[in-house]
């Protein structure tokens, strides 16, 4: 009688599981242990019967007409051809579509290079996406300078006693008009409107008395500009410079916000989106008599 | 064209070196078996597996490769006759060893007698095995998928399949045996 382990390998045998070597080892050792040989015959047989009972007459309809479980070779040869003839018979078969990321530990393997592709990938898109004016969004306003503030002060004093806007920003340009003074505490003021498409912000530097109200926009100025920016520092203020503008910036863009600003801290009073467009003000405060910021 | 035939399924998968004709020649006994199994109808199976092997041809672009080939056969094989079973309305046969009843007017020889008793008494064994044991056996020894093969059908290891094909063997050779004692 085979030992479990002999018929481990017999099996392995009708398998096909054993190399050309093994084989032959276990046939010459069949030739010399009958009772292994009727081992293998037993479940050689074993299998030929099965295969008969499956595909038997018994079994199938039409089973007669089989060898083996197989159709017969002149018949399959025939079905064979038939479908040969409906796949383009001497036509390569359609070659395979790679699809590497299928395969087990593909990510593993290859988690670096899929981390630094989805990196780029997200930097590429972001570039992508990004458009010049985001730049400009979050572009904080210029403060004044001491010079803008000698500026203003001379251009006071050569005019009198009068309150000054001074428009065109840092840039070199100005323009000036005359307002009539009141009696209370000035404050130098700096507008700053920024607007998403366009490059350049709009700045204006008005110095003012508490109480007044004042027009910053002025006709004539090149370059874009708000349609109307109006101020007006509240009398009366203590540590905080209570300022209030009224920002008509386009069409069906209209703005009023108050913010007590802290001095010379420049402050967003104000951020909108109109006709596709953002918006935001800054306003900048500080009084007179404040030392003066370092040029 | 590569015109060289991969001695087993496994070399090849339908890789480059591998024809269409070649594909269609190693698998086609697998495919008409599966078939055959599912319908019980030798006509019913020819026509099926002459449908498996175009769709395959038309699909191949699916099959990822990585798998065995008769065993994506196979899927394809099994799906296509459970819905011509369900469009035909005939019952799907869940074993290979169900027998009919065939009338018989002329005696038989004795030997064939007792072989088809024997082939009766195999097929009730095979029925009184656990499921994955005769799924296993029937796979690999009846249908003629390789042990690759099997193990991606079933999902389970190669060696799973080898043990389990060896019990089932074993166990219906030792019927066998008390039979002929």
């Amino acid at each position: 009688m085979a030992e479990p382990e002999e018929f481990a390998e017999l099996n392995r045998l009708l398998s096909g599981d054993l190399s050309t070597e093994e084989s032959l080892n276990l046939m010459r050792r069949m030739l010399r242990d009958a009772d292994l040989r009727e081992a293998y015959e037993r479940l050689l047989a074993v299998d030929g019967l099965a295969r008969e009972a499956a595909f038997s007459a018994e079994a199938v309809e039409g089973g007669e007409t089989l060898e083996g479980g197989s159709l017969r070779d002149e018949r399959r040869q025939e079905r064979i051809g038939a479908i040969l003839a409906q796949t383009s018979p001497d036509a390569a078969p359609p070659r395979r579509r790679a699809r590497p990321w299928m395969r087990p530990g593909f990510f593993r393997r290859r988690a670096p290079s899929v981390i630094a592709a989805a990196a780029l990938f997200i930097l590429g898109l972001s570039l992508a996406l990004w458009e010049p004016w985001e730049a400009i969004t979050y572009r904080g306003p210029t403060r004044i300078g001491a010079d803008r503030i000698a500026r203003m002060k001379e251009i006071r004093q050569g005019l009198g006693n009068v309150l000054v806007r001074v428009q065109g920003g840092d840039n070199g340009t100005e323009s000036w008009q005359s307002v009539a003074a009141g009696g209370g505490r000035n404050v130098i003021l700096r507008v700053t409107v920024i607007r998403d498409d366009e490059a350049e912000p709009y700045v204006c530097d008005a110095l003012v008395p508490e109480g007044h109200l004042v027009e910053l926009v002025m006709a004539g100025r090149e370059g874009w500009q708000p349609e109307s920016v109006k101020v007006r520092v509240d009398a009366d203020y203590e540590l905080r410079i209570p300022v209030t503008i009224h920002a008509r910036l386009g069409p069906e863009a209209e703005v009023t916000q108050t913010v007590k600003a802290t001095p010379a801290e420049p402050e967003r009073i104000a951020e909108l989106r109109a006709g596709g467009v953002r918006w935001q003000i800054f306003v900048e405060a500080r009084p007179e008599q404040a030392a003066a910021p370092p040029i | 064209m590569a015109t060289e035939k991969p001695s087993t399924s496994e070399k090849h998968d339908l890789g480059d070196r591998a024809t269409w004709p070649d594909v269609v020649r190693e698998h086609y006994d697998r495919v008409f078996r599966t078939a055959l199994a599912q319908t019980r109808r030798v006509s019913l199976a020819e026509d099926i597996a002459q449908e498996v092997f175009i769709r395959a041809f038309e699909r191949y672009d699916r099959f990822d490769g990585q798998g065995a080939l008769g065993a994506w056969l196979y899927r394809i094989t099994v799906n296509l006759s459970r819905d011509v079973l369900r469009r035909e309305n005939i019952r799907s046969h869940s074993t290979l060893t169900e027998a009919r009843e065939l009338p018989r007017s002329e005696p038989e020889p004795p030997e064939v007698v007792h072989r088809r008793h024997l082939a009766r008494v195999l097929r009730e064994a095979l029925d009184k095995v656990s499921e994955p044991m005769r799924r296993a056996f029937e796979h690999t020894v009846l249908l003629g998928y390789t042990y690759k093969e099997a193990a991606r059908i079933e999902g389970v290891s190669e060696g799973t399949i080898a043990s389990r094909v060896a019990r089932t063997r074993n166990t219906l050779a030792k019927q066998c045996s008390e039979l002929d004692a």
